[in-house]
């Protein structure tokens, strides 16, 4: 079999931590606070579509490294004042994996489906800004939460992996606005572009005891060991990504945005059960102003 | 902040989506490399190194030699075949584009140990006449005084309201002769659907451990299996139920087997089963192949490991004589047990 990546045969629960849920609501209420004194902040709903092509491993199941046809989806909330964002994101990703995308363009075939869910939130705040070039640096971070599960008919009857990483990210953003007269609105010029860099120094990557299910011979105890006989570890630089964008700001307060995202994950562990997925994307944003 | 420090910030985001290849890369697909990583799979994972006494680093140095890098592929999967036969284990299998590797071992024994002349059943215990439900062929003996059930792999269907149906169908019957004689095995849900109509008790009816780390004794904290409940939509069959077994009873059948040594209505009766109570996992070799060998042990409520077969109740081996006339006396003693216990 491939290595996993497969559809998703068993719907992986999403939690949101309560105390994480309480943590951005005060987060949100120092922005409201701040905004007070300096202006308007704008509330915004950010829906993204993504494209791309990837690659992908699953050891433990396969060595072997395989070409990945991927889509997502993405819903992000966002508090904007003039100097913070934060952000609270929801994105779902499927993809296709086979050993030549050729084969897939060529006749359908395919090696296996994989489903990935990310939840997060993140803060980032404007550190330095150029008034006369409309140079902005960022920095900020989040925590976010990644789950893959991946299912292959083609392999021994059936495959069923998963893999869930918990992390905090550190985000980096430059960016360019055409300027504006007034330096206090946070909307900037009709045009923007940025480059960002987001990493996570560090995760807590979970496993089960085994990658692989034959559910021929037995689904019951395997569905207990999946979650019974887990392995955590600590991973250092689970997930890397760069992204370079153009926005552009509409008249009317929404914006759209267009980028290419390149996105590394990994949740490292030992020799044999490490996930690894690379990606190149673009990514088309609405951002659909709510309140300002 | 100057623009030449903003570009090097720019640059560094590019720089990455390059990157790519050192962070993931294809394995080396030499024969000698795929040997390597099969044989190190199976050490790091198989779990039943101990009980069958095997020497996996031997085993190495007997077929490392054989693998050069001119091999075929042909030859290759003659190797890792032989190396995997060591363990004797009938889950344990390479496949091939070509060819699915198999335990010579395990083949003997379920063919060369037939404790049933499928004939002699089919002919004179089913008959033309034979009724068949989901995966069970059944008729009645001795008068319609005892029901037969010939369930003959674990990969038929087996559905509670089946089976209840046809218990309910014969309420005159002094008890069940169940034939899994020759069943290789298939899916265990089964044995849980049927087991959900044998009386209800918390019974303890084994205990698995999941390989959990390198050393070939490492296994995770024992999870104990009880006794399935028919949450009351059934009643309960309280009657004898007899399970006729041999060494080509393997995997879900020896797991049946094992179970039913903890239910007071339930008798084996015939030949040790087959064994093969791990269950299967695998992956992909470097040259695209697979596998899949035992990761778990399981443990019989006293702490036995029956991995090379569960001993029956009562041992009865086929008569070449009785055979020779047409009669299974496997069954026929099972019938006996069944209608002395009126």
């Amino acid at each position: 079999m491939q290595h996993n990546s497969n559809s998703t045969a068993i719907k992986h629960p999403i939690h949101i931590n309560p105390r994480l849920a309480a943590f951005v609501a005060c987060l949100l209420c120092l922005a409201a606070a701040d905004a007070q004194s300096l202006g308007h902040p704008r509330f915004s709903l950010t829906l993204g579509n993504a494209a791309g092509y990837g690659v992908s491993r699953d050891l433990g199941t396969s060595p072997r490294v395989y070409d990945a046809l991927s889509v997502g989806q993405s819903v992000a909330f966002n508090a904007e004042t003039v100097d913070w964002t934060f952000s609270g994101l929801f994105a779902a990703r499927g993809i296709l994996s086979t050993s030549k995308i050729k084969h897939l363009l060529k006749n359908g075939s395919y090696s296996g489906y994989g489903g990935s869910a990310e939840v997060g939130i993140a803060a980032r705040r404007r550190v330095w800004q150029n008034n006369e070039a409309s140079w902005s640096i960022a920095v900020g971070g989040g925590l976010s939460n990644y789950t893959y599960i991946g299912y292959a008919p083609k392999f021994m009857n059936a495959s069923f992996s998963l893999s869930d990483l918990f992390q905090p990210d550190i985000i980096f953003r430059v960016q360019y606005d055409l300027p504006n007269s007034n330096s206090l609105a946070v909307l900037p010029g009709w045009f923007s572009a940025y480059a960002s860099i987001s990493l996570a120094p560090f995760g807590l990557a979970y496993r089960p005891g085994f990658s692989f299910i034959d559910n021929y011979t037995g689904a019951r105890d395997q569905k207990d060991y999946l979650f019974s006989s887990y392995r955590t570890s600590f991973a250092w630089l689970p997930h890397l990504a760069t992204e370079l964008g153009v926005r552009f700001n509409l008249r009317s307060g929404n914006r759209i945005a267009l980028a290419y995202r390149w996105d590394y994950r990994s949740s490292h562990g030992s020799g044999d059960w490490q996930y690894d997925e690379v990606n190149h994307q673009l990514l088309l944003e609405f951002n659909i102003l709510l309140k300002k | 902040m100057n623009r030449r420090t903003i570009f090097i910030l720019i640059a560094s985001a590019l720089l990455f989506a390059s990157c790519e290849k050192a962070f993931l890369r294809n394995p080396e697909q030499s024969p000698s490399a795929v040997f390597d990583y099969l044989w190190q799979r199976v050490d790091l994972q198989y779990a039943l190194f101990d009980v069958k006494g095997i020497d996996w680093d031997s085993v190495r140095n007997r077929y490392a030699p054989q693998v050069g890098d001119d091999i075929s592929d042909d030859s290759l999967f003659r190797v890792l075949a032989n190396m995997l036969n060591s363990l004797n284990d009938g889950h344990v299998n390479i496949i091939s584009p070509f060819d699915v590797s198999r335990s010579e071992e395990v083949f003997l024994q379920t063919y060369g140990h037939r404790n049933i002349e499928p004939n002699v059943v089919t002919l004179n215990y089913l008959g033309p006449h034979y009724h068949s439900a989901g995966g069970f062929a059944y008729n009645t003996l001795r008068g319609d005084s005892v029901l037969y059930i010939r369930y003959s792999s674990f990969s038929n269907s087996a559905s509670t309201a089946t089976l209840n149906n046809i218990l309910k169908r014969y309420p005159d019957a002094a008890g069940v002769v169940f034939d899994i004689r020759q069943n290789g095995g298939g899916s265990v849900e089964n044995i849980w659907n049927i087991l959900a109509l044998m009386p209800a008790k918390h019974a303890h009816l084994y205990t698995s451990q999941i390989k959990s780390g390198p050393a070939h004794d490492d296994f995770s904290v024992a999870e104990k299996v009880y006794s399935p409940f028919s949450n009351g939509d059934y009643e309960p069959y309280r009657k004898p139920f007899v399970v006729l077994t041999d060494r080509g009873s393997y995997s879900a059948s020896s797991f049946f087997a094992l179970c039913a040594k903890s239910y007071d209505n339930m008798l084996l009766m015939g030949d040790t089963t087959g064994g093969g109570l791990g269950l299967p996992n695998g992956g992909e070799l470097p040259n695209g192949w697979t596998y899949r060998f035992p990761i778990t042990r399981t443990l019989a409520p006293d702490g036995k490991n029956y991995e090379n077969g569960v001993p029956p109740d009562s041992v009865v081996l086929i008569s070449p004589t009785a055979t020779a006339q047409g009669i299974d006396n496997v069954i026929e003693s099972a019938a006996d047990v069944i209608l002395g216990s009126r």
